[in-house]
């Protein structure tokens, strides 16, 4: 499958972006836009992206946060704006 | 000079001989210009001329037509056996994109076909599902989904200092944050017709159909000034999304602007057409504005609060 | 190259769109009056955009009067995005069928997309054309549905005409992104007279780079099933687009002399030698394909005989013309009903033909308002 390319832009900590892939825009919040940026850049399993984010926003790893993060990152996956995420932590493909 | 402006070598439709009118439309037909587009229009529809003459009487015409944008033609045609009243029309280049109607519908007809017309060809632009309105030099785009009271709003401002620039499709430019004005007649419904009435007497209301499958259907006429200025520049400074509701106080509030971002997008014609480049024209246009909503009640405090936006910043 | 005897089209008000394909130079010279004409036709033709291009590359499109170039370039917007929306049900296609073993091969413009053929650009494109082994059929049907692809809507009648005499499968469209697929298992009907070997295509066709399993025809190939498609299949609202892609097709592979021999051996191979006289002749007629003398001569073993020739002349060049009406003759209506019949009798055994044709005046009569 082709890579995404994303285009993005903000205010007031609110994002949208465009996928010039699917020609689909999207409108996220500044979290799910953090993540998402960070994923396109950088493949990450889903532990990986858990662990980051409980650092950034300084809040523990607990089931909540991962639970939220892994609908973030099946939702990336539907919308085809992210191909290299896997969702059980076998590494980046 | 632009050959569209008007004063500039072609005249106006008034201009051109009452007599014979209903034959030039017949025949050679009659070169229009509506903002930054030359319609070819012919018509053998007598009334659908008279109410066509009436709306567009200040748009210059063109007095031979050479390299024309659209050819709309509105012709009867003869209904099902067993049908009585006589319907029409709309061909754009000899075809229909719309069934037949009753013939006193041919002008909303038209005004339909022509706003197909520029959907589906002028991808020169990002074509957005709105008014807009410009004073001072900066526009305000107004979005809403019909029954908001947008274009009730939007001809009540006409007649109040406002220049009309568009009453359904805002013409965003693709590489600045400019809207093209268009300047063609705004689509009134049921009660509106009465209250743009009372509200602006110099308002010129003509073509009003009954019982078509919007209600009751009216057509407004530009005010002379708007379709004169039509090459003015026009910067948007802010997105406001009008709800009317009865006795609802006027007040804006401050809107998301990432929302507003993506229901332009969504309700836009042709934003998925222009791929990144519509994408950067439409954050250009969000980067510039203050958007709000706009809930109102009244047609003259919704024209104080426009007022006093235009004359604040 | 002169056009063959008796193939020379008019020069007028039809011929307007090939003349400035085949001499864009012309374009700066014409006056507002014959743009409004040919911008119309083009636009008709869906050759807009193609025009569009072929100015550009010959460094004229800043010649064309203002207000004509912004048709141009705005046919060209919509062409580059449906090139897009191509490129990307491609992949979703793709990635459907990648969960089962078949070989996919991809048909007219998406093949041209895909491997970046010059009949790819300026082109206008609507459904996605693929062919895979009859025997896999149903199981690609299953996939897909699987996948967000749902049956077209139809009566039975319309079902059996297409599961048991076409080529192919009623369409299918994805609910998601409302893109149609038409799955193929050869390329002319299975009761045509002519029946090119399936799978003799299959084993010559050529892998797309970066897309395991999916493919495209062999250039020889690809001209033949472009031009069975536009002279034996009865339907010439793309016609004139259609002979332009099979004329960037000549003149991409033929810059290669060795395709010509192999075009011609082809064509004989798959027993359509008939269809490669009508493509080589047309082309170079309207478009001035530089076809090599040779490769004419050879091809001349398909020709029909000449009170044939002389009556498919006066139909295909008429029927090949844009159809916007200001480039239609009296007899125009009548080529292409006599085309159409033709088709039918290349595609079904008579006992058929006839019930079928009434069937569908029938439901063309009682369809409601203009195409639009």
């Amino acid at each position: 499958m082709p890579e995404a390319a994303l285009k993005w832009r903000s205010w007031n900590d609110e994002f949208v972006v465009y996928n010039d892939l699917t020609g689909d825009t999207h409108r996220l919040d500044a979290v799910a836009a953090r993540v998402l940026q960070e994923l396109s850049r950088h493949p990450a399993t889903l532990d990986e992206v858990v662990s980051r984010l409980s650092a950034d926003l300084g809040v523990e790893p607990d089931d909540e946060l991962r639970t939220w993060a892994a609908t973030a990152l099946n939702l990336f996956r539907r919308l085809d704006l992210v191909e290299s995420f896997v969702a059980r932590g076998n590494g980046p493909s | 000079m632009d050959a569209t402006s008007p004063g500039v070598g072609p005249g106006t439709l008034d201009a051109l001989a009452a007599e014979g009118i209903h034959r030039r439309f017949r025949e050679t037909g009659v070169a229009l210009v509506t903002g930054p587009f030359v319609s070819e229009v012919r018509a053998t529809v007598p009334r659908f001329v008279d109410d066509f003459c009436l709306l567009y009487a200040d748009y210059p015409v063109h007095e031979k037509a050479d390299f024309a944008d659209f050819h709309v033609s509105v012709e009867p045609i003869r209904g099902p056996r067993g049908w009585f009243r006589s319907l029409a029309v709309v061909r754009l280049d000899d075809r229909s994109p719309f069934p037949p109607l009753s013939a006193d519908q041919a002008l909303p007809m038209f005004e339909w076909g022509l706003n197909w017309a520029i959907v589906n060809t002028a991808y020169q632009y990002l074509i957005i599902h709105a008014a807009a309105i410009e004073r001072n030099g900066r526009a305000a785009i107004l979005p809403a989904p019909p029954g908001s009271g947008k274009s009730t709003l939007c001809a009540g401002l006409v007649h109040r200092g406002w220049r009309l620039l568009s009453d359904e499709q805002a013409l965003v430019s693709l590489d600045e944050p400019a809207i093209t004005a268009l300047a063609r007649p705004v689509s009134l419904k049921n009660e509106s017709i009465d209250v743009i009435r009372t509200f602006a007497e110099e308002a010129v209301i003509g073509c009003e159909v009954s019982e078509t499958n919007k209600g009751t259907v009216a057509l407004m006429k530009a005010p002379r000034d708007s379709v004169l200025r039509k090459s003015e520049p026009a910067r948007p400074a802010w997105v406001i999304f009008p709800r009317y509701a009865a006795g609802s106080a006027a007040q804006l509030t401050p809107r998301s602007k990432a929302d507003t971002f993506l229901h332009i997008g969504n309700n836009a014609f042709n934003y998925s057409i222009h791929g990144t480049r519509g994408f950067d024209a439409l954050a250009r246009v969000i980067d510039g504005c203050d958007c709000y909503d706009f809930a109102y009640g009244d047609l003259d405090e919704a024209v104080e609060v426009f007022a006093a936006l235009a004359d604040a910043s | 190259m002169t056009a063959p005897d008796g193939a020379r089209p008019s020069t007028q008000a039809s011929d307007l769109v090939p003349s400035v394909l085949r001499r864009p130079e012309r374009a700066p010279g014409l006056d507002l009056r014959t743009w409004d004409l040919l911008v119309r036709q083009a636009r008709r033709a869906g050759l807009l955009a193609r025009l569009c291009l072929r100015l550009e590359e010959n460094g004229l499109l800043d010649s064309v009067p203002e207000r004509p170039r912004l048709h141009l370039e705005g046919a060209r917007t919509l062409a580059a995005k449906q090139a897009r929306d191509t490129r990307w049900e491609v992949a979703c296609i793709h990635r459907a069928l990648a969960e089962i073993d078949t070989p996919v091969l991809l048909l007219k413009g998406a093949a041209y997309a895909m491997a970046r053929l010059p009949a790819a650009r300026g082109r206008t494109y609507t459904d996605i054309d693929v062919m895979v082994p009859k025997d896999r059929i149903g199981l690609v049907e299953e996939t897909l549905q699987r996948h967000g692809w749902v049956p077209a809507d139809l009566d039975t009648y319309d079902q059996h005409y297409y599961r048991d005499w076409t080529h192919q499968i009623p369409p299918m469209h994805n609910l998601q992104r409302g893109s149609v697929i038409d799955v193929h298992h050869t390329i002319v009907p299975l009761t045509a007279r002519v029946k090119p070997d399936a799978q003799s295509l299959l084993d010559a066709a050529r892998p797309v780079t970066g897309l395991g399993g999916l493919r495209v025809l062999a250039p020889p190939d690809m001209v033949l099933h472009s031009a069975v498609h536009l002279f034996n299949e009865g339907e010439f609202d793309r016609g004139l687009r259609d002979l332009s892609d099979l004329d960037e097709l000549l003149r991409h592979f033929g810059s290669d002399s060795a395709f010509w021999p192999t075009l011609v051996t082809r064509a004989r191979d798959l027993d359509l030698s008939r269809v490669l006289y009508y493509a080589l002749r047309y082309t170079v007629a309207v478009l001035a394909t530089p076809v090599p003398a040779d490769a004419i001569r050879a091809a001349a073993a398909g020709q029909p005989g000449s009170a044939t020739r002389a009556l498919m002349d006066a139909f295909f060049l008429r029927a090949l013309r844009p159809t916007h009406q200001t480039a239609r003759d009296p007899l125009t209506g009548l080529a292409l009903w006599l085309l159409f019949v033709r088709s039918h009798y290349l595609r079904m055994p008579l006992h058929i033909l006839v019930p079928h044709l009434v069937r569908k005046a029938v439901r063309r009569r009682t369809a409601t308002g203009d195409r639009p």
